[in-house]
């Protein structure tokens, strides 16, 4: 019996080789995020099917064709954004922390235009929060996507800062592996956020 | 690791039926949106099982081992109290709340969770 115990136990594998319990919390928080900004659709589909006029013909003027350009130009940034992302956590298990620094910092940028772009929408809205329904929902969704691109480049702004006192050269990457992932998501999530509101209004 | 994968996988599997028997009673959108994302958020935490079961594996996932066999295997450090939770709740909903009461509620509630935050990775930290 001691014999075959100690065989049982010879596959275990080394802490190492399991799965990081950072990304599988993170993988679990993305889920829930997942659940959050299904409810905001649904508010938003919801409200499109008791409305008379969706959008509402005073908000059209920010799904004019200019506008519109803008929007489509600004999320393929943000999407392409996820490209730098990836390149820095293949940089990182190569240890090359100076090139995943680089990747990074291109990525907050990329982060960054976005935000400029929405802030300059926000501005532009001939409609505010309170307006009407339409308003409420759509600086609801677009609201709380900017805010998680905040924490998201908050999060980035982290790793970039501890890379500034020499981590991720040895040891755990589970951290900015982690990072990365939220990233992802948040700019998955815009997919979901311009096809509601660009695409299919 | 296998398990917990395969329980995400029913769990998908029950949501995006019963999302779609929802909607042929009633033709609803925002139910059907809200059950089908239900099911990609399972299918989600089950595909990274699946994928994290390929680079290891823990104890649990040998038919041949009791759980006797795997008692004090390593699987985390965690904190017996900590103030920090309860504090981020406060925060998020003062600073939730503020967004419909009042700015004056918003900064308080913003402060709070970024203090808990700071605490929770202090504390994760020190291990």
């Amino acid at each position: 019996m001691v014999v075959q115990a100690a065989q049982a136990r010879a596959p275990f594998p080394r802490r190492a080789e399991r799965p990081a319990p950072l990304l599988l919390g993170m993988v679990l928080f993305i889920a829930s995020e997942i659940i959050f900004f299904g409810s905001l659709f649904a508010a938003y589909f919801s409200l499109r099917s008791v409305a008379s006029f969706w959008p509402p013909p005073g908000a059209l003027s920010i799904l004019a064709p200019t506008p519109l350009r803008q929007a489509t130009v600004a999320s393929f940034v943000l999407w392409g954004s996820s490209v730098p992302a990836h390149l820095a956590t293949l940089c990182l298990r190569r240890r090359d922390v100076a090139a995943m620094r680089r990747w990074i910092l291109l990525t907050i940028g990329m982060g960054i235009a976005f935000l400029g772009w929405k802030f300059s929408e926000w501005a532009a809205s001939p409609f505010s929060v309170s307006t009407h329904a339409y308003g409420t929902i759509f600086f609801a969704l677009t609201g709380f996507h900017a805010l998680h691109l905040l924490v998201g480049l908050a999060l980035l702004a982290g790793v970039v800062a501890r890379i500034a006192q020499g981590a991720y050269r040895t040891g755990d990457l589970s951290g900015p592996e982690a990072v990365v992932y939220y990233w992802h998501f948040v700019d998955a999530v815009w997919v979901g956020v311009f096809a509601t509101i660009y695409l299919v209004r | 690791v296998i398990s917990t994968s395969r329980i995400c996988a029913v769990s998908a599997a029950f949501f995006f039926v019963v999302g779609v028997v929802y909607w042929f009673v009633s033709y609803e959108p925002a139910g059907t949106l809200m059950l089908g994302l239900w099911g990609v958020a399972f299918l989600f935490g089950s595909l990274f099982l699946r994928v994290a079961s390929t680079r290891g594996a823990v104890a649990g996932d040998d038919p041949r081992l009791r759980p006797a066999d795997v008692a004090g295997d390593w699987v985390g450090i965690f904190p017996t109290g900590s103030p920090w939770p309860i504090m981020l709740a406060l925060g998020l909903t003062c600073g939730l709340a503020g967004l419909m009461y009042g700015i004056w509620l918003v900064i308080p509630g913003a402060l709070v969770t970024i203090v808990a935050l700071l605490g929770l990775m202090r504390e994760s930290a020190a291990r």
